[in-house]
C-alpha cells in the first residue's frame, strides 16, 4: 500500500508539474475569443421568412412547369390515340385486302380447273384420231391435279383489342388489390392505426391528441379511430376506405407503388401488342403478293390452257378427214398439219403438269 | 375493442371460421396473384386477386363500422363478407368491377384529404380533390359509353397515382410548414408529369417507327410485284408470239412453229416432232 500511495504522490507532482506550464490566462483570453465568435454567429438571424417565400416562389414555378409538362403529355397522348386508330385501320384493311385477294386467285384457279377439265376432251379426241392413223398406239397424257391453295388466317384487331382490354383489367384488378394490400398493412399492423390517430387525431374536448399521453391518449385515438375517421364514410366498402385512409403515409405509399406497377405492366403489354400487331400488318402485306403474285400466275396458265384448248380445236377440226386413213398415202401438207396436231395435243398436256410456285409464307 | 385483437392469426383460431376457410385461402393469395397477373392472360388470377380484395377490404369495412373485433363477429358477419365477396368480385362483369374499384379509389382520396386537412393548406386539398373528382367525371364519361374501358382504366390509375403522390407529398413537406409543402407537392407533381411524358414519348416513338416502317414495307413490295409482274408479262408476250406463229396458215410453217410452241413450253425435246422425217417416224414406228 505505501508503494501505491507513493505512486500517487509522483503523480501528483507530476500534474502540478504540468497545469504550472499551462498559460492559463492564454487559454482563458482563447476562450473568451471563441465564445465571441460563437456569439456572433447566434446573433445572426437566418431569415425565415426570405427562405419560406422563396420556397414558395420555387414551388409556384415548379408547379406551372408541371402544368405546361402536362399539356405536351395530353397533346403526346392524343398524337398515340391517332397513331394507334391507324395502324388499327391499317390492319383491318389489309386483311380485308387478303380476303379479297385470295377469293379473286382460288375463283381463277377454279376457272383453271373447268378449263383443263375441257381440255381433257379434245386431247381424248385427238388421240382417237392419231391412233386411228399411226401403226402403233400412242398416248398422250391427260391426268392433272387440282391446285392446291390455302388461306390464312391473321388476328384481326378484334383479337387484339380483346387482348389490350384484358391487360387493362389485369391493371384495374392489380389497383384494386393495392387498396387491399394498403388496408392489409393497417388491418394487420394496428400500431400503424394507432400512429396515425397519434399524430392527426383530435380528442372530443378538441385537443390534439398528440398533445396527449398514456391512457388518456390511447383512449382518445381509439375513440377517433372509431368514431372520426369514419365521419365522412358509410358502411361496406366505404368503412374500408376509411380505415384505409388511416393508414396514411403508408397507405399512399403500398397503393401508390401498386398503381405504378400496375401502370407499367399494362404500358409494357401495350406496347408488346403494337410490336406483334405491327409484325402481323407486315405479314399480311406479304402475303397479300403472294396471292397476288400467284393469282397472275394462275389467269397467265388459263390462258394459256384456253388459247391453246382452241387452236388445238381448229387443228383438230383441220385433221378430221384424215381419220382411219392410211398415212402411207399422205402428201406433205396432210403430214405437216398431222404434225403441228401432235404437237399442239402435246403441249397442251404438259400445260396441265403446270403447278403454282408458291414462295414461303410468313 | 381492442385494436390489438385485429390479427390474422386470430381470425384463422377462430372457429366460426371454420366455413369460410377458402376465404382466407384467396386471402394469402392476393399478393401473389398480383405477380401472377403479369404474365398470364387466363381470368383465374384475376378472380383470386378481385376476391381476396373485395375480401379484405370487407372485412375492414365491417370491423370498423361496426366496432367490432372479428373475433366478436356472428356466424352472420361473415356469410355478408361472403356475400359482398360474391356480389363484388364474383357475380360482377369485369366491366363493374373496374368502376367498383375506381369508384373506391374516389372515396379514398376524399378520405385521405380530410385525414390531411388539418396538415396542409386547403388549396392543397382542394387540388388533391380535384383529381378524385376526375376520376368520377370519368366513371360518368365510361358509364355513359363515351369512353372505352381501356381509356376508362388507364386514366383512373394515371389520376389515382397522382393523387397518392400529391396526399404522399402533401404530407411530407408539411413537416416543414405550409410554404414548404406548396414546394413538395409541386416538385413531386412535377415529377410524375415528366415520368408519364417520358412513358408517353416513348410509347409515342415506337408508333412513329411503325407506321414509318409500313410506308417503307409497301414501297418495297410495290417493287418487288411490279418487277415480277413485269417478268411475267415478257414470257406471256414471249408465249403470245409463238401462238399468233404456230397455227398460221402456211403448213410450211406450222410444224416448225407448232415444235417451238411445244419446246418452250417444256414438252421433251424426243417427243416434238420438228420435220416431216420425225412426223413419219411417229406414224410409221
Amino acid at each position: 500500500m505505501s508503494d501505491l500511495f507513493k505512486k500517487l504522490d509522483k503523480l501528483k507532482s507530476n500534474v502540478e508539474g504540468v497545469v504550472s506550464q499551462i498559460d492559463v490566462e492564454a487559454l482563458k483570453s482563447e476562450a473568451a475569443a471563441i465564445g465571441s465568435i460563437i456569439t456572433d454567429k447566434v446573433s445572426e438571424k437566418v431569415d425565415v421568412e426570405d427562405v419560406k417565400s422563396k420556397a414558395a416562389a420555387v414551388g409556384s414555378i415548379i408547379s406551372e412547369k408541371a402544368g405546361d409538362i402536362r399539356d405536351i403529355a395530353i397533346d403526346i397522348k392524343d398524337d398515340i390515340n391517332e397513331k394507334l386508330t391507324e395502324l388499327d385501320r391499317m390492319l383491318s384493311q389489309t386483311i380485308t385486302e387478303y380476303n379479297d385477294a385470295f377469293t379473286l386467285m382460288n375463283d381463277k384457279g377454279l376457272q383453271l380447273f373447268i378449263e383443263r377439265t375441257r381440255a381433257v376432251d379434245i386431247i381424248n379426241h385427238s388421240e382417237i384420231l392419231i391412233n386411228s392413223i399411226a401403226n402403233h398406239p400412242k398416248s398422250i397424257d391427260s391426268d392433272f391435279e387440282e391446285i392446291k391453295l390455302n388461306r390464312n388466317t391473321f388476328s384481326d384487331t378484334c383479337s387484339f383489342a380483346d387482348r389490350e382490354l384484358q391487360a387493362a383489367r389485369n391493371a384495374a384488378g392489380g389497383a384494386g388489390a393495392g387498396l387491399a394490400a394498403g388496408a392489409s398493412v393497417a388491418f394487420l399492423a394496428p400500431a400503424t392505426a394507432m400512429w396515425v390517430a397519434t399524430t392527426f387525431g383530435t380528442a372530443s374536448t378538441g385537443v390534439a391528441i398528440s398533445t396527449l399521453s398514456g391512457a388518456a391518449a390511447t383512449n382518445a385515438a381509439l375513440a377517433w379511430i372509431g368514431g372520426g375517421a369514419l365521419a365522412a364514410g358509410g358502411g361496406g366498402m366505404s368503412a374500408g376506405t376509411a380505415f384505409l385512409a388511416m393508414a396514411g403515409p403508408i397507405g399512399w405509399s403500398i397503393a401508390g407503388a401498386t398503381l405504378l406497377t400496375s401502370i407499367i405492366l399494362f404500358t409494357a403489354k401495350r406496347n408488346k401488342l403494337n410490336k406483334e400487331k405491327n409484325e402481323e400488318i407486315e405479314a399480311v402485306k406479304k402475303n397479300i403478293v403472294i396471292v397476288k403474285q400467284m393469282d397472275a400466275e394462275i389467269n397467265s396458265l388459263l390462258q394459256n390452257t384456253m388459247q391453246i384448248r382452241d387452236s388445238l380445236g381448229n387443228v383438230y377440226t383441220q385433221n378430221l378427214p384424215l381419220f382411219g386413213q392410211d398415212y402411207s398415202n399422205f402428201n406433205e401438207e396432210q403430214k405437216h398439219n398431222l404434225g403441228a396436231l401432235v404437237n399442239a395435243a402435246k403441249s397442251l398436256s404438259v400445260l396441265f403438269t403446270k403447278t403454282i410456285e408458291t414462295e414461303s409464307e410468313e | 375493442m381492442n385494436i390489438n385483437d385485429i390479427n390474422i392469426e386470430k381470425l384463422k383460431s377462430n372457429p366460426l371460421l371454420a366455413d369460410f376457410s377458402n376465404v382466407f385461402e384467396i386471402l394469402e393469395k392476393v399478393q401473389n396473384s398480383l405477380l401472377a397477373l403479369r404474365d398470364k392472360s387466363d381470368e383465374k388470377p384475376l378472380t383470386l386477386l378481385k376476391a381476396g380484395s373485395v375480401f379484405v377490404m370487407a372485412l375492414v369495412g365491417k370491423v370498423f363500422k361496426e366496432r367490432k373485433s372479428p373475433k366478436e363477429f356472428s356466424k352472420s358477419d361473415w356469410r355478408s363478407i361472403a356475400d359482398q365477396v360474391a356480389q363484388f368480385a364474383i357475380i360482377q362483369t369485369d366491366e363493374e368491377y373496374s368502376v367498383f374499384v375506381f369508384s373506391m379509389y374516389s372515396d379514398y382520396i376524399r378520405q385521405s384529404v380530410s385525414l390531411l386537412d388539418k396538415k396542409v393548406s386547403k388549396n392543397i386539398c382542394n387540388k388533391i380533390t380535384a383529381v378524385a373528382d376526375d376520376i368520377d367525371g370519368e366513371t360518368e364519361l365510361f358509364c355513359k359509353g363515351e369512353i372505352s374501358e381501356v381509356a376508362y382504366i388507364e386514366g383512373c390509375l394515371w389520376l389515382s397515382l397522382e393523387a397518392m403522390i400529391k396526399l404522399l407529398s402533401g404530407y411530407l413537406g408539411s413537416i416543414g410548414g405550409e410554404d414548404y409543402t406548396e414546394l413538395a407537392v409541386a416538385a413531386a407533381s412535377f415529377c410524375f408529369e415528366f415520368g408519364r411524358l417520358t412513358l408517353y414519348k416513348r410509347e409515342d416513338a415506337l408508333l412513329t417507327e411503325y407506321l414509318e416502317n409500313q410506308k417503307k414495307l409497301d414501297g418495297k413490295l410495290k417493287e418487288k410485284y411490279d418487277a415480277y409482274i413485269n417478268d411475267l408479262n415478257e414470257q406471256q408476250q414471249h408465249f403470245n408470239d409463238l401462238l399468233n406463229n404456230a397455227f398460221s396458215a402456211d403448213f410450211r410453217t406450222k410444224l416448225q412453229n407448232t415444235a417451238s410452241l411445244a419446246l418452250s413450253l417444256g414438252v421433251p425435246k424426243n417427243e416434238v416432232l420438228k420435220s416431216v422425217e420425225d412426223v413419219d417416224d411417229f406414224f410409221l414406228n
